[in-house]
């Protein structure tokens, strides 16, 4: 299980997105589509892949406690499958995530979280 | 309380909480951080965390990954504390934690915590209600 987290979520979404689905078209679609069940912090969105599912996780103003919570969690249960990632975001990206919600199509408006997608995320 | 490190028919004295491990000792950025306190009675596994000022975000993503390990909600038993904290323990929490005024702090927030022990009373004894359904589940 992967678990991609940021603090409005968008980053994480659009990282979660690219590692399932190697296409922008494909990512930009879905991430309009998705991202209002990311609204607050604490809500996810589950995705699924080959090698088992990828969390969208919304970890709000304090991302470190949640990463935290993941690391120690997965120490103390061992749960050694389990990979949090922290995706840092761009600018204004509540309010970018909210228009772009609105209109899919300005893909300019998540062009910053598209570039930061790092492809050399290895499932763990 | 509920690992019997404190009495629970006699209020404690502040030297009793004070010497707790891990009370008022967790910095900043050991927020979320999950800690084994130990075991009870009936062989439960007992762990501590501090889920920080966002809470829900916290709390979800420990529900979350208790579903990721195979855990049904049968397994598990997570218990909000922080209804019994009062305003001492807060101030307490924070003169110790953010303004570096530890020795202040820790008694403030110990006296709190005695001060509010019937809260803490009430809370156990729901847990050992809420305990009854639960499944016992090894580290």
């Amino acid at each position: 299980m992967m678990v991609f987290h940021s603090k409005v979520g968008l980053a994480a979404l659009v990282a979660g997105l690219a590692f399932v689905h190697k296409n922008p078209e494909v990512v930009a679609v879905l991430c309009a589509r998705l991202w209002p069940q990311l609204v607050a912090p604490g809500q996810y969105v589950s995705l699924k892949h080959p090698k088992g599912t990828v969390i969208c996780f919304c970890s709000g103003a304090k991302p470190e406690i949640v990463d935290n919570l993941f690391f120690t969690a997965g120490e103390v249960w061992g749960a050694n499958h389990l990979r949090a990632i922290y995706v840092q975001e761009g600018f204004l990206a509540k309010w970018r995530a909210f228009l772009f919600s609105k209109m899919p199509h300005q893909r300019r408006l998540i062009t910053s979280e598209l570039r930061t997608i790092e492809h050399s995320i290895d499932w763990k | 309380m509920h690992l019997r490190m404190l009495g629970i028919n006699k209020k404690p004295c502040l030297r009793e909480i004070i010497s707790l491990p891990h009370f008022d000792r967790t910095p900043a950025k050991s927020l979320g951080r999950v800690l084994f306190y130990g075991q009870d009675h009936q062989q439960n596994n007992v762990y501590i965390v501090s889920l920080g000022p966002a809470r829900q975000a916290t709390l979800s993503a420990l529900r979350l990954f208790l579903q990721a390990r195979g855990m049904q909600q049968k397994d598990v038993l997570i218990i909000d504390a922080l209804q019994c904290v009062n305003l001492s323990i807060r101030v307490g929490g924070f003169l110790s934690r953010r303004c570096g005024l530890v020795a202040l702090g820790r008694h403030l927030c110990a006296y709190g915590i005695v001060a509010n022990f019937a809260c803490f009373k009430i809370l156990l004894s729901r847990v050992e209600e809420d305990m009854k359904g639960l499944t016992t589940w090894r580290r």
